[in-house]
């Protein structure tokens, strides 16, 4: 059973009588194995959903499992796991292993270091080499996974995360995407962002959210069959996936959309018929 | 876990009273106060009232807001009343009876005079946070703190130190909550166990709340660097504050009331 919201809707009360409807009719579903890509704008309703669907926030319509039970429940607890905008401000602890081992210290789970080193591993960071240093001397990138890892040690089956990439370098980029793409082996991902470019490759579906309601939602495939929908959200392909599909356009023959630049350059090559 | 919003917020309208000059409500503020010890009867008191009804309208700022202070006050009233009215086997006629403990008209008199002048207190000094912004607040106290630049007193300094501070609150009230939520998230619970146990749960809150703001610090402090701020002296104003013909003449009439009360009330 999977991670199901259903039309659901949420406004914030503003002390108004209208309030503000930050979220209208979204229905979302996430199993195991799934990397779902919600993107959009600021204001578009993207970090509310993720706080309905952590059962942060209660939907004012609709509804929303975890696995059939409601994600506030108590049962639930430990079933979603939540990577908030810039996690690494949250650090406390004097290493980072006990920092990510804190999760399942709550949860009572019987071996938190245990956990915490298979999450630090799964992050790229050697938990031998890591694990003892102090969380406020890493680097960008290898906070933000030490913070990521921490949501990982609990061992949750849904895993949410509030651009997981913003303000990262390039490789820092790469290896919180390496990570994602790992974790989604024994769990469900849900990424929310306004710039998705890199995991577009990976997504298994996307949604594009416009002033809180669904503007696109579909595979990969239909995004870039007939992307207007989303770019109509205010969200860009990147550049890559636009050349690709101007290419499409134009009668040539390429197997499949790619953001690999070399495979992508090759397809092109190929296509136009010419050695060089 | 929600952090209250505080009573005494500026409230942003437009009306006559948050457009005076902040030194002259902390003039006003000072007479009133002054002038509220010095009345001593029901009378004066009841002036006062109206008074302070008078500029609640003036400022439009909602009656609601502008009296929520009083029910933080309500231990203190309480305590005021009993304090007052209560005897221990009194030997005069009293009002109620009960057993040994009794409740006399006198005593009710002066605890409900108290009690109203403390209620009062509080909505008119109130009304200075409500009407002005706290950048006109700590402005006006830099100037009336100035003839103490002349003995040292850092008063730029500390303008700008209360400045920050204040600007700081709701941020730092924000950050907090969002702590609370990400640590929540990570199965931290605040409402478990001994009282040790709860406090020892703040620790994940407590830490990176100091290690962001220490490091925000930094970053306004290098901020302000690159801006070339070299403490208070000799810096002028954006927006300077002048005390125009009407807040001189409402200083006057303030003055002239609070020599009034002490003369007749």
């Amino acid at each position: 059973m999977p991670l199901l919201a259903e039309g659901v809707s949420y406004t914030y009360e503003t002390g108004r009588a209208s309030g503000v409807e930050a979220v209208r009719d979204v229905s979302v579903s996430v199993d195991v194995g799934d990397l779902v890509v919600v993107a959009g704008t600021t204001g578009s309703g993207k970090s509310t959903l993720l706080r309905l669907l952590a059962g942060l926030l209660v939907p004012g319509g609709g509804s929303i499992t975890v696995d059939g039970i409601a994600p506030g429940a108590r049962e639930a607890r430990g079933a979603i796991a939540i990577v908030f905008q810039n996690p690494e401000t949250q650090f406390f602890a004097e290493t980072l292993r006990s920092d990510v081992a804190f999760g399942p210290r709550n949860l009572r789970r019987p071996d938190p270091e245990g956990d915490a080193d298979r999450a630090l591993a799964a992050v790229n960071l050697e938990p031998a080499v890591y694990g003892p240093r102090s969380p406020f001397g890493l680097s960008g990138g290898e906070a933000r996974r030490g913070a990521i890892a921490g949501a990982l040690a609990m061992g949750a089956r849904y895993l949410l995360l509030d651009e997981p990439t913003a303000g990262l370098d390039a490789e820092g980029r790469r290896a919180v995407r390496a990570a994602l793409a790992a974790e989604r082996a024994s769990s469900g991902v849900v990424v929310v962002t306004h710039d998705p470019a890199e995991f577009l490759d990976d997504a298994s579906h996307v949604i594009a959210l416009a002033g809180g309601g669904v503007a696109f939602s579909g595979g990969v495939d239909a995004l870039y069959g007939d992307p207007s929908a989303y770019e109509g959200a205010g969200l860009a392909l990147p550049p890559i996936v636009r050349v690709q599909l101007l290419a499409r356009g134009r009668g040539m023959s390429l197997p499949e959309v790619t953001l690999d630049a070399d495979a992508a350059a090759r397809a092109l090559l190929a296509a136009r018929g010419g050695s060089r | 876990m929600r952090i209250p919003s505080t009573f005494g917020q500026y409230v942003p309208v437009d009306s006559p009273v948050h457009a005076l000059d902040a030194r002259t409500k902390m003039g006003v503020i000072a007479a009133f106060t002054l002038g509220l010890f010095l009345a001593d009867g029901f009378f004066g008191l009841a002036a006062f009232a109206v008074a302070v009804a008078a500029v609640v309208r003036v400022s439009r700022v909602p009656g609601r807001i502008a009296f929520r202070g009083v029910r933080a006050l309500g231990l203190i009233l309480i305590f005021t009343l009993l304090a007052h009215s209560l005897r221990w086997e009194p030997a005069t006629v009293m009002l109620v009876r009960f057993g040994p403990l009794g409740i006399d008209a006198e005593g009710l008199r002066t605890g409900v005079f108290f009690a109203a002048r403390i209620v009062l207190l509080m909505v008119g000094t109130s009304l200075l946070t409500l009407t002005t912004t706290p950048v006109q607040l700590t402005d006006g106290l830099e100037s009336v703190m100035r003839p103490g630049a002349a003995l040292g007193l850092p008063t730029g300094e500390i303008a700008m130190m209360l400045t920050i501070a204040l600007r700081f609150i709701p941020t730092t009230a924000q950050e907090a909550e969002r702590v609370i939520i990400a640590q929540s998230a990570r199965g931290a619970r605040f409402d478990e166990g001994s009282l040790l146990a709860r406090v020892r749960a703040y620790v994940p809150v407590l830490v990176p709340l100091f290690v962001n703001l220490f490091r925000r610090a930094e970053d306004l402090a290098t901020a302000m660097d690159a801006r070339c701020y070299r403490g208070g002296e000799g810096r002028t104003r954006l927006h300077a504050a002048v005390m125009t013909p009407g807040d001189w003449l409402v200083l006057l009439v303030c003055g002239t009331g609070l020599v009034m009360t002490g003369i007749w009330l």
